[in-house]
């Protein structure tokens, strides 16, 4: 068996572009919820949303990328970032051992809500000719591989809100039984159009404006929390067997350790705590570690009612007997729901948190919700760890699909 | 050289990523310029909104250089003899 490390991260998310930047912005306790762009509110006149600042456009001009769909933008900003961060040299002969893995829950939604609209809307029949190709939900993976040469695995995968944390996992696992030596793995995500938006709204799981300020409206695991806030994104990490990082005497970020994922069998959208419990126990299995060295969990906490009390039990359950149990949190209260590209930019969080002994609070939390209650949320304000040595990640989705992360250390 | 052609020329340089001089030679088709056929539909495409025009799919476009295109379109354009006599 390989062991895995992680080897470069890239971001571009509602705190702006750049994997370091977003990190500083969470620890800080910065929320980058605001108003939902203008196309939407004119159907949701209060709609709030998580929203790429405008600065993307400037990256997306540079690079030529204005002829793909947003997602793809998304996702190749931030897997530039990411291979630049990794100092990957793909010359000819490691690019036929280097994949890509892409999640993403809505593909090019983005784009076919444009064309949609083109017909049905307008009344106009003659639709553009690149539109299968700038929704179709490979085509980030595509683009990926075409950018970099990359010539091993490359695909796609389709999962919810766990979509890219499943992508990472099996990512992990290609490196581990030895098929590939690299992976660059991106979860995105771009679903702020008015179509998506609304369908999202007609299920009543999003969050309304909250009265003390529309950032503060992501309020997971409080009493007072009243759902989700919709965003958009990406992030990618490379992922790197540790001969091949040693080889070039690259450091890595942490090492990838642990990997689960599990089906409820319930409910296509009501989550099950049997399910979760299955996914944290067997990626630490994987591991080969106990419960007890978890030091911070980035929980999936999207803030809906069910959701939150749900995971909160699971991970009472999964961690009852721990003498020193983990700290959680969960970031969305400050960059929202990605989506499929949440699993990856939780992930990318968790190893920062690792990295720096530095973990990120869950904002808003005035008073916790008795549902939830009985663990440490690290409310308000980030904290200092400095005997972290290991951290767990959590996507738990619609259609019952649960993954669970787990990193840890790397010798120095 | 007509106003269409100099438009179009800068597009299509823009779209398939070449230098425009690149595309002053007269005896290359846009098939040969390196114009695949996706970006064929898409060029096609553009042109329809860019002049509001209507092309006709069965245009075998990949077999014609970027001056014969522009003489269609040119032609699209001008106004008919029938509107012009409607219009004395």
């Amino acid at each position: 068996m390989k062991r895995v490390l992680i080897t470069g991260l890239g971001a571009v998310s509602p705190h702006g572009v750049g994997a370091g930047k977003i990190y500083s912005s969470v620890v800080a306790g910065r929320s980058a919820i605001g108003e939902a762009p203008d196309y939407i509110r004119d159907y949701l006149p209060d709609a709030i949303a998580g929203v790429v600042p405008d600065c993307v456009e400037e990256v997306v001009k540079k690079f030529k990328f204005g002829n793909h769909d947003r997602a793809t933008q998304f996702a190749l900003i931030a897997a530039d970032e990411a291979v630049a961060d990794a100092d990957l040299l793909l010359d000819e002969e490691r690019v036929l051992h280097a994949g890509v893995a892409v999640g993403t829950g809505m593909g090019g939604a983005a784009t076919l809500d444009a064309t949609f609209k083109r017909l049905y809307k307008d009344g106009n029949s003659r639709l553009h000719p690149a539109s299968i190709a700038r929704s179709m939900a490979n085509g980030p993976a595509a683009w990926l591989s075409m950018r970099y040469g990359l010539r091993a695995s490359g695909l796609t995968y389709c999962a919810a809100c766990s979509s890219s944390a499943a992508a990472l996992g099996e990512s992990y696992r290609l490196i581990k039984h030895g098929y590939v030596d690299v992976m660059l793995v991106v979860g995105t995500e771009a679903i702020l159009a008015p179509g998506p938006f609304l369908a999202w709204h007609a299920l009543h799981i999003l969050a309304p404006r909250h009265a003390d300020g529309v950032s503060t409206s992501c309020r997971p695991f409080a009493v007072d929390r009243a759902g989700l806030v919709l965003s958009e994104g990406a992030a990618a990490v490379v992922l790197e067997s540790a001969d091949s990082a040693d080889d070039r005497g690259k450091q890595p970020y942490a090492e990838f350790v642990g990997y689960a994922t599990t089906t409820d069998a319930h409910h296509i959208t009501q989550p099950a705590s049997g399910g979760q419990i299955s996914a944290m126990r067997q990626s630490l299995d994987d591991a080969g570690m106990s419960p007890d060295e978890i030091g911070y969990i980035n929980a999936h906490g999207t803030a809906t009612r069910t959701g939150d009390a749900v995971e909160a039990n699971s991970i009472k359950h999964m961690f009852a007997n721990c003498g020193n149990p983990p700290s959680v949190s969960s970031t969305k209260s400050m960059h929202g729901h990605l989506l499929g590209a949440s699993g990856a930019l939780e992930f990318m969080l968790t190893v920062f948190a690792l990295h720096h002994r530095q973990i990120p609070p869950t904002l808003h939390l005035d008073e916790v919700d008795p549902d939830c209650a009985g663990l440490d949320f690290v409310p308000h304000q980030s904290r200092t760890m400095d005997r972290l040595t290991a951290a767990m990640s959590n996507s738990f989705a619609f259609g019952g699909s649960n993954v669970s992360l787990v990193v840890r250390d790397w010798p120095l | 050289m007509s106003d269409t052609y100099e438009i179009i020329k800068t597009h299509l340089a823009e779209i398939i990523g070449v230098d425009e001089r690149v595309l002053d030679d007269d005896t290359q088709t846009l098939l040969d310029i390196g114009v695949d056929s996706l970006l064929m539909v898409e060029f096609a495409f553009e042109l329809e909104q860019k002049f509001n025009i209507r092309i006709d799919d069965s245009l075998p476009m990949e077999k014609m250089t970027l001056r014969e295109v522009c003489e269609y379109i040119d032609d699209l354009l001008r106004p008919s003899v029938t509107a012009g006599m409607d219009g004395q």
